[in-house]
């Protein structure tokens, strides 16, 4: 021992060398023993094949297969990719084509409603599988899918109000987990169906928020915000005196934050939920003016449905964007439906394999079935907003839910 | 012994290269220890488990594009795409294997993800098993299972 340290005084370099080579040595002898290329290597590669190629590898090795079924990779790999838009012809000259809407997407999976059965079910349009979901109980609201990266899986959650009463709830499923949905007990949503409530979702990442506006006098405004990890809930209560009027407050998400506004003439007044866990608002409120609207007299009724990187977006008709940067003033105009189409919605490609993810449930559910014609074009956005934010496609879709909430909530007051 | 402002880096099979510190320094392991220990700024830095083949394309490499982030009017954006291209053409299979790892290992990001692309455009077409052919890998998976994976993939073939 003595020996030793009397080397080390005297080279104390060669010495630190010696360990890092050591290091470095094991490294390479274990790659070169177990595989030819260290893992993050083929990794590399493989995120920049095209998704056909992907598919095929998956049987080249149980290591290259797991590489492409791995949550990090299969997010980075939709991120990475380009936008497809979906449309459907606005005429059904066949009238067999069954009529869908897009209700949420993340990581190039879509989850849709038929129109007609309304059943829900999954696709991915990249890969053209679609999974059918188990049928809720109750006629639903709102259905959104999350993903969670830790577990690795697909979470969805849907509200409902039950017919004829003023009663309501939600009910959640983990993908390759239930078999069926799971009710979720939270009390403050079971007067969801009442007349006097006006209610919108958002969706964040792991969180599902649920507004519940109520005129004055008549109830309690609040959020409900549920953790979809934990599947845990926060009632928030909203300070009544935020707006001097409630009558045209919405919600948007404002980058990952909860942000209620009102609209006065060419002002949009905004309160962000600062901390939703300790209930906290923000002190001041944000006025953002919206006169460059003038200049895009179709849109000047419309309401913005996000904020993202200081793009403040509007949509009119579901299918005109323009977005707002409230830093720079700058508009931007998304592209413009080809004439005759509808608009479905967009999605990145996306090597997700439902087949998998139904394969890990022991349920009979359906089989994968031949794809539903919708025509599906790539539209190369260069230098478009639309671009810089993964979650463009679900917050898009927020958008379209929360008007078909509206209606549907409207309808139910005429009734 | 290096002048100031260059770095000695040794291959394993002996070989001594001589670099500009910039040049160097395009590799983030070998910047965080010349970061970390000045001494390494003056000793020899052994670069373990690349040889010298190989070390001499990764200083190639870096040469020129430390020199075009130095000077963009002499090596233009232009240039140094065509540099690449004519680097990535001219490996042969097994230096580029023995790059990758180099420059995975040394984390030359940018060479990296040169050369990565450079072997997804070489494979993207070919068959599963030319794969393991090209990757030697042995299959792992028996045929049932094998024929399971590709059943839930028909859009792949």
């Amino acid at each position: 021992m003595a020996g030793r340290s009397e080397r080390d005084l005297k080279k104390p370099r060669e010495d630190k060398l010696g360990s890092i080579r050591n290091i470095i040595h094991k490294l390479f002898s274990d790659n070169e023993s177990e595989i030819f290329l260290p893992r993050e290597i083929i990794s590399a590669i493989l995120i920049r094949l095209p998704l056909k190629s992907l598919g095929r590898f998956k049987c080249v090795c149980k290591l290259w297969c797991a590489i492409v079924e791995e949550g990090n990779f299969v997010v980075e790999y939709s991120r990475r990719s380009e936008l497809i838009y979906a449309y459907k012809n606005e005429t059904n000259a066949a009238g067999d084509e069954e009529e869908v809407s897009w209700l949420s997407s993340i990581n190039g999976l879509v989850l849709e409603k038929a129109e007609l059965t309304k059943k829900s079910r999954l696709r991915n349009p990249a890969t053209k599988e679609i999974l059918d979901l188990p049928n809720p109980c109750n006629t639903f609201y709102d259905m959104r899918m999350v993903y969670l990266p830790k577990p690795n899986n697909y979470k969805l959650i849907y509200i409902f109000g039950k017919n004829g009463t003023i009663n309501g709830g939600c009910e959640v499923m983990t993908l390759g987990t239930d078999l069926t949905w799971r009710a979720l007990d939270i009390p403050s949503l079971y007067d969801l169906g009442g007349v006097k409530v006006r209610s919108h979702n958002a969706i964040t990442d792991d969180l599902f928020f649920i507004t519940k506006f109520c005129d004055p006098g008549f109830g309690v405004s609040e959020i409900v915000c549920i953790d979809m990890g934990s599947e845990q809930f926060v009632n928030i209560c909203i300070p009544q005196d935020l707006f001097s009027s409630w009558k045209n407050v919405r919600h948007f998400m404002w980058d990952k934050k909860l942000c209620l506004a009102d609209k006065v003439e060419q002002e949009l007044h905004c309160y962000i939920l600062e901390d939703y866990k300790k209930e906290q608002w923000a002190q001041k409120k944000i006025v953002i003016h919206l006169s460059f609207l003038n200049a895009y007299p179709e849109f000047r009724h419309t309401f913005p449905y996000k904020l993202n990187n200081s793009w403040l977006w509007f949509v009119q008709r579901d299918t005109h964007h323009i977005a707002y940067n409230i830093e720079s003033k700058k508009v931007h105009i998304a592209n413009r439906l080809p004439p005759g189409k509808r608009y479905l919605g967009n999605v990145k490609y996306s090597p997700v394999s439902l087949a998998r993810i139904q394969r890990k449930e022991e349920a009979n559910l359906e089989a994968i079935q031949p794809t539903r014609e919708v025509i599906f074009e790539a539209i190369q956005p260069k230098g478009n907003p639309n671009t810089q934010g993964p979650e463009f496609s679900l917050r898009l879709w927020l958008a379209i839910l929360v008007e078909t909430l509206k209606r549907c909530l409207i309808g139910g007051v005429k009734k | 012994m290096a002048s100031k402002g260059n770095l000695t880096l040794k291959s394993c099979n002996g070989k001594e290269f001589i670099v500009e510190e910039k040049v160097a320094v395009m590799s983030t392991t070998i910047k965080n220890m010349v970061d970390v220990d000045d001494s390494f700024a003056q000793g020899v830095i052994p670069i373990i488990g690349v040889d010298g083949k190989i070390l001499a394309k990764l200083i190639e490499y870096c040469k020129e594009h430390a020199e075009a982030d130095e000077d963009e009017e002499v090596k233009s954006e232009e240039y140094l795409k065509k540099f690449d291209e004519k680097f990535v053409d001219e490996l042969n299979l097994n230096d580029l294997y023995d790059l990758l790892k180099a420059s995975n290992y040394l984390e030359i990001t940018k060479l990296l993800n040169l050369l990565c692309q450079k072997v997804a455009s070489m494979i993207k077409g070919k068959k599963p098993e030319e794969i393991r052919r090209i990757f030697n890998i042995k299959n792992d998976f028996t045929p049932e299972e094998e024929e399971e994976i590709n059943r839930q993939n028909p859009w792949a073939f």
